[in-house]
């Protein structure tokens, strides 16, 4: 009996369910409203609409169940679209502007990945500083002007594959490769364990250093990635393309069930994180109200999210 | 001599789940006495001062303080009364002045209601030099040796019109120095008629600071002496004299084993850290147990032996063939398992599956980085009904499971790594007596497939029923290795305390 009580209270608290339900009430409230939400086009618009936003979170998935920060993507996105979108203007090929590009985004998340790991200094600040100086190489690769493509590179923004619209596909298969890597190989079980307890974890054996490392490398692949899908959408890039992406990206992660010591979290908690912030906003849109209130509504969500899984720990104690 | 009774006990008891504590403890308290509380860890030391600063409420029994009887005290009502409590780890603020330090909670302003920086270090260079010591009150907390800290702490305390003056182990990381320091702050406060409860590790001490003597032992109190009249030897007889059935109940087990010859497990010389050549050697199938005093260096042998900690010097030797772990995963792979003292901290990685942490420590020795999550299912489930771990499933999470549930699933975590060697640190602290039977037989087991086995353990009859021989560790050496016949709660506690010191005398 105690046994199904306890089932029946992780289910409650588990994060994806509350989640969940939240999605399903919020769906048939704005279906009821206007009959259009449940169409396939507005869903395939809301996936189109948050790939770079998912993208990006499952980068900061990682990073925070690993029990870290990473707050200096918004500025890494900046640095890496600008970078490769000023080798275009300067006549470089475009498959060598994206690839070094995404480069970019790599070697500054595993910059901070080496940091974070030989000096066990917290992540926070570390990212915190490497954020300004990402921006000010933004700054000094654009010299402030925006830098654009020239109407080239339309592949990974723009356009559609079989009625799916290209940014899609990249989305869903981070988040498969997030799925499998936190579910089924032994770098994922690491990954949480450093998070969990970082000296039992060493303890237990795990190169903790390494799988920090990793963890921010993978960041920072996942980070070019959506610098390159942002700046096909947007044909040009600015020192503030991305700005304020990370926080949007720890909310999602934070709304999807991560606690902000690391240790647990889901590649399909974030998913639904993400969606329900792409729902929000698409909500309001489909219901004629004011952008301008998204933000508002977003901070509720946010807020009752970490209420909720607080709540639940006062309960378990 | 003394005039004043400051603080009396009647007949205090304290439970816990499980155990009980303390069982009708009289006491008192003159002014201008120290009065010392010796006992085994564990005796009931820590609960008795616990009570007497308002941190626990006692099951039964009475307290008078000046003659005002009180049934249950608070902290701030102790502290009202002048009851002060410096505990071992100290609580200062680190980044603040000594002087700011010792007004902290009571600062002093100055007319206009600020904060007087000026008042305060003047009035606490006066309580410092009045006492006869040489710390500067600007100083940073922070920057003060350990010593220096703990006199800050009583300076403190005093400061604050103490009349009772608790100590728990004052002198626990201090040098003989350090110590005459704290020594003279202590008598200057007996001769201002402070009573002090002194409680040490160190029966040299309670002879030279103390007036009086309380022996606990196992909750109760065996005797109160007056220091000039016992010795040395006759306390230590008091500490460890235990009823026989208590010791019999608790070991119902087989312990006859043979050892295998054969096989030897060698500690040459280790040395690092607080830990001075240490040797020893384990036969296969051995249980060797290490006995000493909480601080004496214990646990560091086995973070050594594990490899964790700056090694200085020292070879671990498996049949001739040198083993000596580099790091804990190297450990690991020499087949090396460290069950650590605090397993929710150190053991556990509490937010995740009991599968999760069953497998931690083997995944890292296979070379694969794809999961075989159903060949995992099978191996954890199989251990989970070895070693009868009570929970609902493999996937509940850790930090739901009891204390000696979660001990067993580390354990597990080491069977799956098919290590030879187990370095067990305190293996039934916090666990209930059911369980720690079944622990018992499971280390037992160990011992009984041939595995080497060393376990740390501050429980005596613990230690003495499971050990073949018993290794026992004084400031960080190892002073004396006692056989079966050896072994007896008065030996180890008469080399733990250094009141035996050559081995073989």
């Amino acid at each position: 009996m105690e046994v199904n009580v306890l089932q029946r209270q992780k289910l409650i608290n588990s994060p994806s369910f509350f989640l969940f339900i939240l999605i399903v009430v919020m769906s048939g409230v704005t279906a009821f409203l206007n009959p259009a939400f449940f169409s396939l086009q507005n869903w395939l618009n809301i996936l189109n609409q948050n790939a770079v936003l998912g993208i990006a979170a499952a980068g900061a998935t990682l990073v925070m169940i690993s029990g870290n920060f990473d707050i200096s993507i918004g500025s890494l996105v900046g640095f890496a679209t600008t970078f490769a979108a000023s080798l275009v203007t300067k006549g470089c090929s475009i498959t060598l502007a994206i690839l070094l590009g995404f480069l970019m985004a790599v070697a500054g998340c595993t910059l901070n990945g080496f940091i974070v790991a030989t000096t066990r200094a917290p992540s926070f600040i570390v990212t915190l500083a490497t954020r300004s100086i990402f921006y000010g190489l933004a700054l000094v690769v654009t010299g402030g002007v925006t830098q654009s493509l020239g109407g080239k590179f339309y592949l990974l923004g723009r356009g559609t594959t079989l009625g799916i619209h290209n940014p899609i596909f990249p989305f869903i298969a981070t988040y498969v490769l997030l799925f499998l890597i936190l579910r089924y190989t032994r770098t994922g079980r690491r990954i949480y364990a450093v998070g969990g307890n970082e000296e039992a974890a060493f303890l237990s054996g795990v190169n903790t250093l390494r799988i920090k490392i990793f963890v921010y490398v993978l960041n920072g692949a996942l980070v070019g990635l959506t610098s390159m899908v942002l700046l096909s959408r947007l044909g040009s890039a600015l020192p503030s393309t991305g700005s304020g992406l990370e926080l949007r990206a720890i909310a999602a992660v934070v709304i999807g069930g991560v606690p902000l010591t690391g240790g647990k979290g889901s590649a399909l908690g974030t998913f639904l994180g993400v969606i329900l912030m792409g729902l929000i906003s698409n909500m309001l849109n489909l219901l004629n109200i004011s952008a301008y209130y998204q933000e508002i509504v977003i901070g509720f969500v946010i807020a009752m999210a970490v209420i909720v899984s607080n709540l639940g720990k006062v309960r378990v104690r | 001599m003394f005039q004043e009774i400051l603080l009396e006990v009647e007949n205090i008891s304290k439970s816990f789940p499980g155990v009980q504590a303390l069982k009708g403890i009289d006491f008192s308290l003159y002014s201008g006495e120290v009065h010392c509380i010796v006992g085994e860890n564990g005796a009931g030391k820590s609960t008795f001062i616990k009570i007497l600063s308002g941190a626990l409420v006692p099951d039964d029994g009475i307290i008078k303080i000046f003659g005002r009887t009180y049934r249950t005290l608070t902290p701030s009502l102790a502290i009202d009364l002048g009851i002060q409590t410096v505990y071992q780890d100290s609580v200062l603020v680190g980044s603040l002045s000594v002087a700011e330090n010792i007004f902290l909670g009571h600062e002093l302003s100055s007319r206009w209601g600020f904060f007087s920086q000026r008042k305060t270090l003047e009035l606490a260079g006066g309580i410092i030099s009045q006492f006869g010591v040489a710390i500067p009150p600007e100083e940073l907390v922070e920057n003060l040796s350990n010593a220096e800290k703990q006199i800050v702490s009583i300076l403190k305390a005093l400061s604050r019109e103490a009349r009772v003056l608790i100590l728990d182990e004052p002198t626990a990381s201090l040098s003989a120095v350090e110590k005459a320091t704290l020594f003279k702050v202590l008598r200057q406060a007996k001769d201002r008629k402070v009573g002090i409860i002194y409680i040490s590790h160190h029966l040299e001490e309670v002879f030279e600071i103390g007036d009086r003597v309380t022996v606990l032992k196992d909750g109760e109190k065996v005797a109160t002496h007056r220091v000039e009249e016992v010795t040395q030897e006759t306390l230590v007889r008091e500490m460890v004299g235990r009823p026989a059935e208590l010791f019999y109940t608790r070991g119902q087990l087989s312990f006859q084993r043979e050892c295998e010859e054969g096989e030897v497990l060698e500690v040459s010389d280790f040395q690092g850290g607080m830990i001075k050549n240490v040797s020893f050697r384990v036969l296969s199938g051995e249980i060797f147990g290490i006995g000493g005093m909480v601080g004496s260096g214990r646990t560091e042998l086995l973070r050594l032996l594990f490899g964790l900690d700056q090694r200085v010097q020292g070879k671990l030797l498996l049949n001739g063939h040198d083993i000596t772990p580099r790091s804990p995963l190297d450990a690991i792979a020499k087949g090396i398992c460290l069950i650590p003292e605090d397993r929710q901290k150190t053991g556990l990685i509490l937010a995740r599956s009991v599968r999760e942490n069953v497998t931690l420590a083997a995944i890292n020795l296979v070379d694969r980085e794809w999961l075989d999550l159903g060949i995992e299912r099978r191996e954890v489930e199989s251990l989970v009904r070895q070693l009868q771990i009570v929970t609902p499933n493999i996937d509940q999470e850790v930090i739901y499971l009891s204390g000696g549930n979660q001990q067993k699933v580390v354990l597990a975590k080491w069977l799956l790594t098919r290590g030879k060697i187990y370095l067990f640190d305190e293996p039934t602290r916090g666990i209930d007596v059911g369980t720690k039977e079944e622990i018992y037989r499971l280390i037992m087991d160990l011992a009984k497939d041939g595995k080497f086995v060393i376990m740390v353990s501050s429980d005596l009859p613990e230690l003495i029923a499971l050990s073949d021989r018993i290794g026992i560790m004084r400031n960080g050496e190892m002073v004396a290795i006692l056989n079966r016949e050896e072994m007896s709660e008065e030996n180890i506690l008469s080399y733990a305390l250094g009141v035996k010191t050559s081995y073989g005398s």
